[in-house]
């Protein structure tokens, strides 16, 4: 046979594919334009000659198996260009072979006994190049992703401690303050304070749930309780639009399950607030439960209302992925779209779903499940009210408390929240100083902030762990701002016991607190700090002057201790000095042994310029300034009578 | 099941182990391919009439792979190697020593996919037509992507009833297991011609 007239030459050389025909033996037969161009071998070079000389691969790897296969009568064999890189080598000027993919058939000429094998080889060289550029953009996609969640994460810290400043001021201000404007002023200071930090929260929960990150927890909780105490907490709210606030809840609903109390509660305090803001009279959560297989359950909570209904477009829109996060700053963000599209992300989380029921003018019903496995019955937890405080715990649970903290301010609102208890609370500024102030004494309790300077919260509690028996350590609480459970597990992988999350709630404290063994506390009254048996002999015959001396001291004591306060907060050597000095003069006269040592020792601190140990000293002075000042009020009160 | 969708044990023996020689090369030239050992077997096969397939290719939503090669001869139709979209992305990356992303475009995995439908479904409908002593002419194989329900429409005429030979193929390929389901449907009018050289072979092997 003449091998070059075996085809039209003119007509498969049109093919947009290298095309090679051979024997079964090997022999080519035809060898196409294309081929020749991207092999560079050449038509005349090859035809007659074996596949097997110039490819010698193709002995191996199972070719032999399968040509012969396709040989025999099988179907077209086809050799994926991944898995055969380089079947007919065909360079690029980069060195690389040409990616391409092949397919071998079968066929037989027309008036000829003999069969021939055709491979096509074809070029996927456009296929390898889109899929690099889709690597490199979703490689791109994941680092921004990656890089805003970090920024998320970083910005959602800097705007929470100021704004848990402020907002802690605000609540121990509102304890002191009796005029209506002013309490209404602190109050529209704590309602915005609480807007934003709901804001972050749920622009931080949004992000998590785009990104496909949110993580839950899977710890048992009371389901019963959990969704009274979220109604508790909702009430006031209904109560002051005369809303009538109800729960029901079936009795197969199981008590205890596994799952993620907070985030159950979140999707039920914006459903029920959402309920309780556009109903007429009443809103109703009812809670049916189905058991599935394997100990699961799918828990279906609806909330009710009778309130304006919507129309069938506004449900539709009613849960869509808010997906404008980033737009132009003209953007605003609804409340409620935000947060109905957070309870979406959250309520398919817990592997349920959230949809709603509407007539217009009559009501909506919005139905939400989750799908939660039913755990170890344990005691039904005891409704708290979470307003009581007891302040007698400092007495009849006493605690040596350490609290690790940087900032002064949180330092102050600590302190404060502890007063209320009756506890004292010693100050480090730093896991270095909490590691010294360990070595010198023993602590039950240490708050132990994070992000401290020279030494971190989670590096302090590494080494207190190293270094101390579990027995013999504090117990360590982590405070901690973060919304991420990365920076949870990180504190606790350290060693740390327990957390308190930013704005500290004092109900948690008080669990906290409840939680701590006493081992090392020591209570201790609250003394006069007038020697009044010493004052009167000096005094004696003198009420009225000694009366006058009091008054004028009540007057001048605050305007001094608050100069003190500012010049401690500013870190001013010089003013402390002045201002202890005038303070030193003042109670000097009325034998208070305990405040003129006070106000020494702060002197002394603050002239060593050792400024954490002159703070703990200063708020122990005003401490004992403050029972002062009630023991002057004392002696104005004796001389009236 | 009407009785012309079945089988009598002879001839339900000798198809399964056409079946298994079939995918017994197909596990031999994968072997040779890649160099790792792959564990191809066949335990069991039955027939269902082409209405029953949407119970048995399955009634979720969840995406299926397969991998069609269209027969044609004394005996005709389609056969398929079908897997769960899931498990095709896990294969193709161990075959190419990859880590896989279940949302990865098709075009990273696709052709490998392919090939191995390729192979077993050629290797099978070879042993066939090997075993039968018949030639058949093939289409080129195809690779779909699709639900099941989607599946069954596009390769079911629902107007006229067939048979349909399901094989479990058990893969087991670098310590990871996968299921994946060999369909062969014949037409009606083959089925008959299936029977005849079923006994033919079953005879020839007793007589041997």
């Amino acid at each position: 046979m003449d091998k070059e007239d075996f085809f039209e030459i003119s007509t498969l050389d049109l093919f947009p594919m290298g095309l090679c025909v051979f024997r079964e033996d090997f022999e080519v037969i035809f060898w196409n334009t294309l081929l020749e161009e991207w092999s560079c071998i050449e038509r005349g070079e090859i035809v007659g000659q074996s596949l097997l000389e110039y490819f010698p691969h193709l002995k191996k790897r199972g070719y032999p198996e399968r040509i012969k296969q396709v040989a025999q009568g099988a179907p077209t064999a086809i050799f994926s260009h991944k898995l055969h890189r380089g079947l007919i080598p065909c360079p690029l000027p980069d060195g690389s072979n040409m990616p391409q993919k092949y397919s071998l058939t079968k066929f037989k000429k027309k008036d000829d006994e003999a069969s021939y094998l055709l491979l096509c080889v074809e070029d996927v060289t456009d296929t390898e190049k889109h899929l690099k550029i889709y690597r490199e953009l979703k490689e791109n996609a994941e680092s921004a992703s990656h890089s805003k969640s970090n920024f998320l994460a970083t910005m959602s810290h800097e705007i929470r401690t100021p704004m848990n400043a402020v907002l802690s001021c605000a609540n121990l201000l509102l304890d002191n303050v009796t005029r209506q404007e002013d309490v209404k002023l602190l109050q529209t200071i704590q309602n915005s304070g609480d807007a934003l930090l709901t804001l972050i929260n749920d622009i931080l929960d949004f992000s998590k749930i785009e990104s496909g990150k949110m993580e839950l927890e899977q710890q048992p909780f009371d389901l019963h309780f959990c969704i009274n105490e979220t109604l508790d907490l909702l009430k006031t709210k209904a109560s002051d639009k005369e809303i009538k606030l109800s729960a029901k809840i079936d009795k197969d609903v199981p008590v205890w399950i596994r799952g993620d109390v907070t985030r159950f509660r979140q999707v039920l305090i914006n459903l029920v607030g959402n309920g309780i803001k556009f109903t007429k009279s009443k809103v109703l959560v009812t809670v049916k439960a189905e058991a599935l297989e394997s100990n699961e359950h799918e828990i279906l909570v609806s909330v009710v209302d009778d309130g304006i209904g919507m129309p069938e477009e506004a449900r539709e829109k009613l849960f869509k992925s808010f997906s404008q996060v980033d737009a132009s700053t003209t953007r605003k963000f609804g409340g409620t779209g935000l947060g109905l599209a957070i309870c979406k992300g959250l309520t398919e989380a817990m592997g349920g779903e959230i949809w709603v029921e509407s007539v217009k003018d009559e009501g909506s019903t919005f139905y939400f499940t989750i799908v939660a496995e039913k755990t170890v019955t344990g005691e039904a937890k005891k409704r708290q009210k979470l307003s009581e405080i007891n302040p007698q715990m400092g007495k009849e649970h006493p605690l040596k408390i350490l609290m690790a903290e940087d900032n002064t301010i949180n330092q102050m609102v600590a302190r404060k929240m502890l007063e209320k208890l009756n506890y004292r609370i010693d100050i480090a500024a730093n896991g270095w100083e909490a590691i010294k102030a360990l070595e010198r004494q023993n602590y039950d309790l240490i708050l132990m902030d994070q992000h401290m300077p020279e030494m971190d919260g989670v590096e302090a509690t590494k080494r207190i762990c190293g270094k101390w028996d579990k027995k013999k350590r504090p117990r360590i609480v982590a405070l901690t701002a973060s919304a991420f459970k990365e920076d949870r597990d990180r504190c606790f992988e350290a060693g740390m016991d327990d957390f308190l999350t930013k704005p500290i709630q004092i109900h948690e404290v008080v669990r906290v607190l409840q939680q701590c063994e006493s081992r090392y506390g020591v209570f201790v009254e609250k003394q006069e700090v007038i020697n009044f048996e010493a004052l009167y002999n000096q005094f004696s015959g003198e009420s009225e002057m000694l009366a006058e001396i009091s008054e004028n001291c009540l007057r001048e004591i605050p305007k001094c201790m608050k100069a003190i306060e500012r010049a401690v907060l500013e870190e001013d050597a010089g003013a402390i000095e002045r201002e202890i000095h005038t303070l030193k003069g003042m109670v000097a006269n009325f034998q208070a042994d305990v405040a003129v040592e006070g106000a020494l020792k702060l002197e002394l601190l603050v002239r060593k310029k050792e400024m954490t140990q002159a703070r703990s000293a200063f708020e122990d002075l005003k401490r004992t300034m403050e029972q002062l000042q009630i023991d002057l009020k004392r002696l104005i009160e004796k001389r009236v009578a | 099941m009407s009785s012309t969708f079945n089988l009598n044990d002879d001839q339900r023996d000798t198809l399964t182990e056409i079946l298994n020689m079939g995918v017994g090369g197909a596990a031999e030239v994968l072997h040779q391919m890649m160099g790792e050992y792959i564990d191809l077997s066949v335990p069991n096969i039955y027939l269902l009439s082409s209405n029953s397939l949407t119970q048995e290719v399955g009634e979720d939503e969840s995406e299926k792979v397969a991998v069609k090669l269209g027969f044609k001869g004394s005996v005709e139709g389609n056969a398929f190697l079908l897997f769960p979209a899931a498990d095709a992305i896990r294969l193709a990356g161990l075959l190419l020593g990859e880590n896989i992303d279940k949302n990865a475009p098709e075009a990273e995995w696709s052709e490998t996919v392919t090939e191995v439908g390729n192979i077993v479904v050629n290797s099978v409908m070879g042993a066939v037509a090997n075993t039968f002593n018949e030639v058949l002419h093939y289409s080129v194989p195809q690779f779909d992507i699709q639900t099941p329900g989607q599946f069954v429409e596009k390769n079911v005429s629902a107007n006229k009833e067939s048979t349909v030979v399901v094989a479990e193929a058990d893969m087991k390929i670098c310590s990871a297991s996968m299921t994946a389901k060999i369909l062969i449907i014949f037409s009606v009018s083959s089925f008959e011609h299936l029977e005849e050289h079923l006994d033919r072979v079953y005879a020839e092997s007793v007589a041997a």
